[in-house]
């Protein structure tokens, strides 16, 4: 008996680490899809899941500071991006925001292949995301941002005064309160790729609101409204 | 217990009667105590640099820095990197099989004396063997690949490669080693890495990256 016993553990004993290993190779991190904006029963900004719980956790910036050494790689260790918009500013950006916008890529209501496997909750907690969100939060804005050609700024200011400035601010400096991000001081590669995939409904978690007004926006007129955003003055 | 009973052990001639011979027993167990002070009990923790003197040495040297650019050099490295290392060796969580035997033969107390010994050793000068390529090695160390969403290296070893107590030391280190460990991690060979964050890396790198980024990397002091 034992001896049937002992045959069957040595192939176990070769079987199971060859799967653990198939396996180990198919869990490559992969972000999930959370239904989003093109799903019917989609809700904007609801106060659920993991965003509830980072919103409600007491963020420590100096802990966050050491979290975000996952996120400088990209973002830069002020947070300051890069002026080509690959990579956006996060410094100065409402803590609520952040955390909607972690959370929403963590759970795949914001696609980010690039960003996922960083952000993910094997490398990061919910109490991390709090933290980090705070930290950035608290960094300053500068006026270096990426800035637009400046072709038709008189136009971007009829633009926005009309369509975002009742929710982006008057000065750009959005709501915390009401999860609009600030978008002054952003890079002007970054506010006109997320505003032309808002109104592509490429961006999932978007605001539907947002998506109406400028539904009818034409290239241009968002790159003529992005470029006036970036240079809104920093208060 | 044939071999026991042949032997003459202490047990075997404690269980014989014996009321007339009782100074052999005092003789024996007065030479087993005396072996037993003159020879230290195996399962004592060895000190970090005789083991260093019988396992370590020809391949990371005494102070941490190896003879051959294949080996890592071990100066500085964090002593809770050196052991996690140890330990994982050991456990075939880091596979490698040169390391798992020694790895296998000590103890965690002895993995901890090791790691506080190398970490403790200054790095002498890194080794550059392409000195062609570090120039790339710092565009990619510092600002990444913009295309492939590769992070810079910066980010977490920090701008001058001291890392951080969650990313190793690696200011200096031998270039073909960061080559190799490269490759195992973009190539899900090597596992043992934090929140995976290496194997995602690797894999976002080419071979030319890599290969630049290592030399920048000994180049680094």
């Amino acid at each position: 008996m034992i001896q049937v016993y002992k045959k069957q553990l040595l192939w176990l004993a070769v079987l199971v680490p060859m799967v653990m290993t198939t396996l180990a190779v198919a869990e490559r991190p992969k972000q999930p899809r959370a239904p989003g904006i093109e799903s019917p029963d989609y809700v904007w900004n609801e106060m659920r899941g993991e965003m509830l719980q980072a919103l409600r956790a007491t963020g420590d910036p100096i802990r966050g500071e050491i979290s975000f050494d996952v996120c400088a790689g990209c973002h830069g260790f002020g947070a300051e991006g890069e002026d080509d918009g690959s990579y956006p500013r996060l410094a100065g950006q409402h803590a609520s925001v952040l955390i909607k916008q972690m959370t929403d890529v963590r759970a795949g209501r914001r696609d980010n292949p690039k960003m996922y496997p960083f952000a993910a909750d094997h490398v990061i907690t919910t109490q991390e995301v709090a933290d980090i969100a705070v930290f950035l939060a608290a960094l300053p804005v500068t006026p270096d941002n990426g800035k637009g050609p400046g072709s038709d700024l008189a136009r971007g200011e009829e633009l926005y005064r009309q369509d975002c400035e009742s929710c982006h601010g008057a000065i750009g400096q959005g709501s915390g309160a009401k999860f609009y991000p600030r978008v002054s001081g952003q890079h002007y590669e970054y506010l006109l790729r997320e505003a032309r995939m808002i109104r592509d409904g490429e961006r999932r978690n978007a605001n539907p609101e947002m998506v109406e007004v400028i539904e009818d926006y034409s290239d241009a007129d968002l790159a003529i409204v992005s470029d006036f955003m970036s240079r809104l003055p920093l208060e | 217990m044939q071999t026991l009973a042949h032997s003459g052990s202490g047990r075997a001639i404690a269980a014989r009667p014996a009321p007339h011979r009782p100074r052999a027993q005092v003789v024996v167990g007065a030479l087993l105590v005396a072996i037993a002070m003159l020879a230290p009990p195996p399962t004592l923790a060895r000190d970090a640099v005789e083991i260093i003197n019988s396992l370590c040495v020809a391949c990371h040297g005494l102070d941490g820095n190896p003879p051959a650019t294949a080996f890592p050099r071990l100066g500085g490295l964090q002593a809770e990197y050196i052991e996690k290392q140890l330990l994982e060796y050991a456990r075939g969580e880091r596979q490698n099989p040169s390391m798992q035997p020694f790895a296998e033969g000590l103890s965690r107390i002895e993995m901890r004396a090791l790691a506080a010994h190398y970490s403790t050793q200054r790095p002498g000068p890194g080794v550059v063997t392409n000195p062609q390529l570090v120039e790339r090695g710092r565009q990619v160390y510092h600002e990444g690949n913009r295309e492939t969403g590769l992070p810079a290296c910066a980010g977490c070893h920090r701008p001058d490669g001291t890392g951080t107590p969650r990313s190793v030391f690696l200011a200096g280190q031998n270039a073909p080693y960061v080559f190799d460990q490269m490759r195992l991690f973009a190539n899900e060979e090597r596992t043992n890495d934090r929140g995976r964050l290496m194997r995602t890396v690797a894999a976002r790198m080419t071979e030319e990256e890599m290969r630049a980024v290592a030399e920048y990397i000994a180049s680094m002091r």
